[in-house]
């Protein structure tokens, strides 16, 4: 199979893959995908002031997967972390000339994105929750 | 990219140079370019010029040269045998055995024969992926006019006891059909002392050129099939159109070259072969498909956990491999053979065909190692724990 070149490019050398480095803020996860299915996608972003200071992935999947995740996580390093509630993976999969038939699996992308915003966003919930409480 | 590395000699092997010449001399030879089913001078020297390779091919397998019918490849001759010969025979019974091992010319052939009402029992192989004797022994029925079972396994190479099942398929009263395109020239094949009926047999697996393969059929149990094509006579009207003198005769030095060296190639093979796999299952987390024991000298299909199949792919790019059949290579589906070992689906994909030849050398395999073990090391620190 012919891959474009961006592709080959992320695939040789991902950018953001490994471990979040050390840094201030608080440290998110979201996870998506099974074996079964042939994608696993994970990130961890540490975020500081609502904004991510730092985002890292680890997948395992095809080579456009593996490409997603590194321009994904490229393209979200210092967004607000609100963006990850409606993040789609349509313009990096265009970006990357993903086939039709490959985009299904880049949808754990997604999912593996809101689920870190959603355990930030519980966080917040329960920062504010215990604000009110307090006398 | 580093120097492409070729290691998919069970899909195709290149055409050796003796080959290569002999169809050279016959394509320039003014004396071979007639019709070989002609009956004046010209069409009787194209004859003579095709009539020793029959003989070349029939030594190979133990037969006579009047038993050899050419065919477009060994997918031609396995549906002439399976289809002919079922059509031909069901005025005494209408039931099929194969294995769900076995390559699709063979599987989507017992398709088209269940889509006329014949019955086809699909043999589960065990978990070293042999059909065992004894399992078409027990399959076998009153109606059960054929069963086909490839004598080395195309995808994991191994080594099916062709010689039981023709001793139990010759009791019955069956027509033992063998798909033996791995087998010929890496292992020797006596079709007389194995009771093997029908077998199909391709050139370009044994160092001939693509578009001729043949069909034995034996002389006293199968002189017959209903012919798939319908034309002239030739081939006995087994199988008309006009014989390409020249792909014959490649096929016939294919033939002779490979009997020749049938004492010499499969051993030095065979080394490789064992090299490889040390090399390859002394790395973590990669396992033998198939039987270790009962295997061709060729092939060596692996599965490596912790990868997903096509990154794995990509980052062994520069070598020549296959993760199944070729012929069923562009589906992305996971292999229905590792499948039916009951190999989950995401290691069937991440499994990887490797088949050695002629050309193959100790660097290339050691190379294939490396690789192996440094893209497999690279996507696991990549992947999710």
């Amino acid at each position: 199979m012919d891959y474009p070149a961006a592709v080959l490019a992320h695939f040789a050398a991902p950018r953001h893959a490994g471990e979040l480095p050390q840094g201030p803020g608080a440290v998110f996860s979201g996870r998506a995908g099974a074996l079964a299915e042939g994608v696993v996608v994970s990130f961890q972003l540490r975020v500081l002031n609502d904004s991510i200071q730092a985002l890292t992935f680890r997948a395992y999947g095809c080579p456009y997967t593996l490409a997603a995740c590194s321009l994904a996580a490229e393209g979200l390093q210092g967004a607000p972390v609100a963006l990850l509630r409606d993040f789609t993976i349509g313009q990096v999969a265009d970006q990357l000339q993903v086939p039709p038939g490959k985009r299904g699996a880049l949808l754990r992308i997604e999912d593996a994105l809101r689920s870190c915003w959603r355990a930030w966003d519980n966080s917040q919930l329960s920062r504010s929750s215990a604000s009110r409480s307090d006398p | 990219m580093s120097e492409p590395v070729y290691l998919d000699y069970a899909a195709s092997t290149p055409v050796d140079p003796q080959v290569a010449d002999a169809m050279d001399a016959c394509l320039r030879d003014p004396d071979a370019m007639a019709n070989a089913a002609a009956t004046h001078w010209a069409g009787r020297a194209a004859a003579a010029r095709a009539q020793p390779a029959r003989e070349q091919v029939a030594q190979l397998i133990g037969a006579r040269a009047g038993e050899i019918v050419w065919t477009s490849g060994a997918t031609e001759a396995d549906n002439l045998a399976l289809v002919g010969a079922a059509r031909f025979q069901q005025q005494r019974g209408r039931h099929i055995i194969t294995a769900l091992t076995e390559h699709p010319a063979i599987l989507e052939s017992c398709r088209s024969l269940q889509a006329e009402g014949f019955q086809v029992s699909y043999l589960s192989p065990n978990g070293a992926g042999l059909v065992e004797p004894e399992s078409v022994a027990a399959a076998l029925r009153e109606d059960t006019v054929l069963v086909s079972l490839a004598h080395v396994n195309n995808e994991l190479g191994v080594i099916h006891d062709i010689a039981a099942v023709g001793a139990i398929c010759r009791t019955h009263g069956a027509l033992l059909h063998v798909d033996a395109a791995q087998s010929a020239g890496r292992e020797s094949i006596d079709v007389k002392a194995q009771q093997i009926d029908l077998l199909s047999l391709s050139a370009h697996k044994m160092y001939g050129p693509k578009g001729i393969g043949a069909l034995f059929l034996d002389a006293e149990r199968c002189r017959r099939v209903s012919p798939l094509l319908h034309g002239g006579g030739q081939e006995r009207g087994l199988r008309p159109g006009t014989l390409p003198v020249h792909q014959v005769v490649g096929m016939g030095m294919a033939a002779e070259l490979a009997r020749a060296r049938l004492a010499s190639d499969p051993p030095a093979i065979l080394a490789l072969r064992r090299r490889l796999e040390a090399g390859l299952l002394a790395l973590p987390d990669v396992q033998l498909n198939g039987s270790p024991e009962q295997r061709s000298c060729h092939i060596v299909n692996v599965r490596v956990g912790g990868v997903e199949g096509e990154s794995l792919r990509l980052g062994l790019r520069r070598f020549a491999l296959s993760s199944g059949s070729a012929c069923a290579a562009e589906s992305g589906e996971p292999s229905p053979v590792l499948r039916s070992l009951g190999i989950a689906d995401h290691l069937a994909l991440s499994s990887l065909r490797i088949s050695l030849g002629r050309g193959s050398t100790a660097a290339e395999v050691d190379a294939l190692v490396a690789a192996v073990d440094a893209t497999s090391q690279r996507l696991r620190a990549l992947a999710p724990a």
